[in-house]
């Protein structure tokens, strides 16, 4: 058939609508006809989608068939009817017929289980509920009419544990269904390739669909009158408020990114505050908020009504925002792959100009304006990689298998190794999980009363219709603390907080959530009863989720940037105004300290009331900081023995000292060793802590912790404990536990970055040193100073420790 | 250890977590939750059995160096139904047999739905508080006036926290308003709930083998 035969159906409907399919359209198209399978990757807003399904559906057409076609992901349940709505446009106006019905945690389950009998051709569904459809019996007869699946916003699962038990699910369908199509879509990525290979699995060469379409991305600021009023520290940015409102037009539809959802709760009430009069035309949109709201928000933004939406990364995805004219982004984006991914929310349309306003927090947040603008001019955009075989998402993956039609071990384990995650599991580790899924861990036969999967005639299965129901209800790998419903007296759903925010409220507290002041009144079964009040407060319940450090790609821009201080630098090449701006604090840096050239380390001695403080600042990001300073504290410790704290932010760390300590004389080139780098860092920190912290997240995972749903707490009660508790146990009688050995690399490479701390140390160890100093805390050492996020280390034993704690406890 | 004096009674503190009347000769522990493990693992959670065993194995040693006459379990000495199988039950009977003392289980709410299967086994149950001199034993908090009341139930624990560093300790938890005694779980694998300290009370965290007063 020639080309043109082969997708007329497709080329007639974008001729009703008065289109011309794009050339990487009709590319997708051809080489899915092909019978190939890949990755498109363009901008945001170009016509991915229809890109991805057409030529699914084009295949259809062609043969028509009974049963599920086409498997559509999305990470975000709340995109799915839209999608539905874009894949049902061209199939409604022609009149193919072709059944497309979505199937997420919000599915009703009546409609759940008719699916199960008898499925849509298209079914469009998130990774998790992939997850539950494999758990039960009959997934073969289920999937086997499948013909592809299309994986959206790839980038944005890939390197999460979604990302992984993605890849375990599709491995399994094409187990199922040798000749599956993958076809991913992502938003650019410094790793094109190996993101496709994630995709399609092991064995097959993907095709990469790139467009040439150019989205230029264009970065203005918001700076204050003059600098001596602007902060040199802080996060909130509060202090601008003023100038972002004169900036803005509240005719125009503006997206305001700010980096936590904390800070967006708190700039809208400081909205709400400078403009009242347009209170109805502003809204806030952040994760924790009852979803029926963001999606009248979400309707609001699109029909024009609401025009300045407050949002975290709650709005980077999705739903396709065509009259969003500007995006401002609150503090640094930390990434250039955000930034990309938020400026590309304005402008929605191909080949458009997107432009971002940005609103630096604090004096040095005007460097990294000035770094992103030119890793954009580089055209530099982070990698993000596949995570590097996680045990806990095995486990479950397993299990889910074992509730579904069972598996085979040797049959699995080669359909899991054409994983891009797994591809080096070992026999041994493999074995390790079976064993622990089959008998409960190492010691063979050590648990009698234990049995979640059997073994029967070589297929391992769930027998216990309690234990798969409870598997189904914990799958999943997104692991948060436990949330609580917030709900008016009248039961109307306002949102979630974490429990321990609730914990600290007693009746008649005023906090402020989801853009409203609300009253405690009382908890109860999980749900915290709230009355609206007209009362005051500046209470804002903080959320977990980690600190957000800035890339790679970003700190080396970043120190260039200071390098375009030197006075051989701009007396060639004009200063950008946030540098212009930033002139008076770099001349007080230099005044009281040292402005580093790129060839130069900085490090400030300092003496205060509190003690000695070291400052270092190598420009790597807050998690390398945090490694390196473990290693260096322990380095010196070892020395002569201390108690330490050791902040850090994303461009230097501290280490206080008691008084005197001779940071100088200690320090040597000993202190750039590669050689036992791992075993510093471990004796240097309390790694246990950070292990456990980590663990609890892969007990939930792993199915070691049951959550279940409110209603099922009270069968499940016998099962309540605390993660901390198990590691405990764990770490006590099965130390060699490969989760625990998970949790601690965990801690190293996703917390420390140690693999990054390896290059910092080898680029520092080249650089002049420039040892200052200071009478007072220098521009640069003045964040690190005020913003004290740190940790202790010491060598104190745990009496001494709790001696310490009693006497301030006494003492209050 | 650490001795306190309460309505004139003189009782030792110690850091093995259970209390000891040298003039009664009385042992007092609470909430030993045997099974456990095999609870969970029962529902599909692998959880090591040698929990039950390193728990006996400290009551027998702490019962051998003290010599009671009587030992009196405040509850919770069983953690379900499911812990009522032949290793932990073995175990059980292994330790009756090991100690000389007179044990006495004031049932709690893990195990009072297991009476009828515990009558089974020689174990001398209480279904109610029970009074000693100027005591009242129980599992759960029910002080009245006159009576020092030592329970369990609670697993209380304390929160130490400063800038900069935090401990979470097990600890008895004295309110001397009421004249309550509440005892941190004697079992391996429990976990524990974060009391307040307030005026007129006290807690006695356990590290390092030691018992540490907080009071103020």
């Amino acid at each position: 058939m020639a080309d043109g035969d082969r997708l007329q159906p497709a080329l007639e409907w974008f001729k009703q609508q008065g289109w011309q399919p794009l050339p990487f359209q009709r590319e997708t198209w051809q080489a899915y006809l092909d019978g190939k399978s890949g990755m498109i990757q363009v901008p945001t807003g170009s016509g991915k989608t229809h890109a991805a399904v057409m030529g699914a559906i084009l295949e259809m057409l062609q043969a028509p068939s009974p049963g599920l076609k086409l498997l559509y992901i999305t990470p975000l349940r709340a995109l799915s009817r839209d999608i539905q709505q874009s894949i049902l446009r061209p199939i409604q106006e022609m009149g193919w017929n072709l059944r497309v019905e979505s199937r997420t945690g919000d599915t009703s389950s009546s409609q759940k289980s008719k699916q199960l009998k008898n499925m849509p051709d298209v079914l469009i569904t998130t990774p998790e509920s992939l997850a539950v459809m494999l758990s039960y019996k009959g997934a073969k007869a289920r999937f086997q009419s499948l013909q592809a699946v299309i994986l959206d916003e790839w980038h944005e699962l890939l390197s999460s544990k979604r990302g992984t038990q993605a890849e375990l699910c599709l491995s399994h369908l094409r187990q199922l269904q040798p000749q599956l199509k993958t076809w991913a879509v992502s938003a650019t990525l410094g790793n094109v390739q190996e993101a496709a290979q994630a995709a399609v699995g092991i064995g097959c060469e993907p095709v990469i669909i790139q467009s040439n379409l150019q989205r230029q991305t264009i970065i203005k600021s918001i700076l204050p009158d003059s600098v001596d009023s602007f902060p040199w520290a802080g996060h909130l940015g509060l202090r601008m408020f003023q100038e972002l409102v004169d900036a803005l037009d509240i005719n125009r539809s503006t997206l305001i990114f700010t980096n936590t959802r904390a800070q967006a709760e708190r700039w809208f009430q400081a909205l709400s505050f400078a403009v009242p009069e347009y209170l109805d035309r502003i809204a806030l949109h952040h994760g924790s908020i009852d979803v029926q709201e963001r999606e009248a928000i979400e309707a609001g933004v699109k029909a024009g009504q609401i025009k300045w939406v407050v949002c975290t990364s709650s709005l980077d995805l999705g739903v396709d925002f065509q009259p969003v004219e500007r995006v401002v982004q609150i503090g640094s984006a930390k990434n250039l792959a955000r930034l990309l991914q938020r400026a590309g929310r304005s402008a929605h349309v191909p080949e458009g100009t997107s432009e971002i306003l940005f609103l630096p927090t604090n004096a040095l947040e005007l460097l990294e304006i000035s770094a992103f603008r030119s890793g954009l001019a580089a055209g530099d955009v982070e990698t993000r990689r596949p995570l590097e075989k996680p045990y806990d998402v095995l486990t479950q993956h397993l299990v889910t298998l074992a509730c579904g039609d069972g598996f085979k071990a040797n049959e699995t384990l080669k359909t899991i190794r054409q994983t891009v995650t797994y591809s080096q599991l070992t026999d041994e580790e493999f074995g390790w999980i079976l064993n622990f899924v089959e008998k409960g861990g190492r010691c063979l036969g050590a648990y009698p009363r234990y049995q979640k999967v059997v073994q029967i005639e070589e297929l391992y299965q769930v027998t216990d219709q309690k234990i798969a129901r409870m598997h189904r209800m914990s799958i999943g790998t997104i692991t948060s603390n436990q949330a609580v419903q917030i709900v008016y007296t009248n039961r109307r759903k306002i949102g979630t907080v974490e429990e321990n925010f609730v914990s600290r409220l007693k009746k008649g507290d005023v906090f402020f959530f989801a853009g409203r002041q609300l009253e405690f009144f009382m908890m109860k079964d999980m749900m915290v009863y709230v009355k609206g009040t007209h009362r005051k407060s500046t209470v804002t319940p903080t959320w977990g989720g980690g600190n957000l450090a800035i890339s790679d790609s970003l700190s080396m821009h970043l120190r260039s940037e200071i390098e375009r201080f030197q006075p051989e630098a701009s007396s060639t090449q004009k200063l950008d105004q946030e540098l212009e701006c930033m002139l008076p604090i770099a001349s007080t840096q230099k005044r009281i300290s040292h402005l580093p050239a790129s060839n130069e380390l900085l490090i400030e001695v300092c003496k205060t009331r509190e003690g000695q403080h070291l400052y270092v600042f190598p420009f790597e990001g807050r998690f390398v900081h945090e490694g390196l300073g473990f290693l260096w504290g322990y380095r010196f410790a070892s020395q002569q023995q201390a108690t330490f704290t050791i902040s850090v932010n994303d461009y230097g760390f501290e280490i206080l000292a008691p008084k005197d300590y001779p940071f100088k004389q200690l320090f040597g080139d000993r202190f750039f060793d590669l050689e036992n780098l791992y075993e510093n860092i471990k004796s240097g920190l309390n790694i246990s802590e950070l292990t456990q912290r980590k663990f609890r997240g892969i007990a939930q995972v792993a199915g070691l912790v049951f959550k279940g749903y409110p209603s099922a707490r009270k069968d499940t009660n016998q099962l309540q404990v605390s993660s901390s508790l198990l590691y405990d146990v764990f770490s006590k009688y099965e130390p060699d536990n490969l989760l625990l050995k998970q949790a601690e690399q965990e801690v190293l490479r996703d917390q420390l970055e140690t693999h990054r701390l390896t290059r910092t140390l080898d680029r520092l160890s080249q650089l002049n040193l420039v040892w200052q100093e200071t009478k007072r805390p220098s521009p640069f050492a003045f964040p690190l100073l005020v913003e004290r996020l740190n940790s202790r280390m010491s060598n104190e034993s745990l009496l001494d420790r709790i001696e310490r704690l009693k006497q301030q406890w006494m003492n209050k | 250890m650490k001795e306190i004096d309460v309505l004139g009674m003189r009782l030792q503190l110690l850091a093995e977590k259970a209390v000891y009347l040298e003039s009664d000769q009385t042992l007092l522990v609470a909430d030993i939750h045997l099974g456990k493990s095999e609870t969970f693992q029962s529902l599909g959670i692998p959880i090591p059995n040698q929990v039950n065993q390193t728990t006996l194995e400290r009551l027998k040693q702490l019962c051998f160096k003290l010599k009671p006459q009587k030992l009196f379990i405040l509850g919770d000495l069983f953690h379900s139904k499911y812990a009522l199988v032949d290793e932990v039950l073995e175990g059980w009977l292994q330790f009756q047999a090991a100690v000389d003392a007179e044990i006495i289980l004031i049932v709690g709410n893990h195990d009072r739905h297991l009476i009828k299967t515990l009558k089974n086994t020689s174990i001398q149950c209480s279904t109610h508080s029970v009074e000693v001199d100027n005591l009242l034993l129980s599992h759960e908090p029910s002080p009245q006036p006159g009576f020092l009341n030592i329970c369990g139930h609670i697993h209380p624990c304390v929160h130490l926290k400063e800038k900069l560093d935090q401990l979470r300790l097990p600890c008895f938890y004295l309110d001397r308003t009421q004249n309550l005694l509440v005892l941190p779980s004697f079992g391996e694998f429990t976990g524990a709930y974060e009391v307040p300290l307030k005026r007129n009370s006290a807690a006695y965290v356990i590290a390092d083998n030691c018992v540490i007063s907080l009071e103020r």
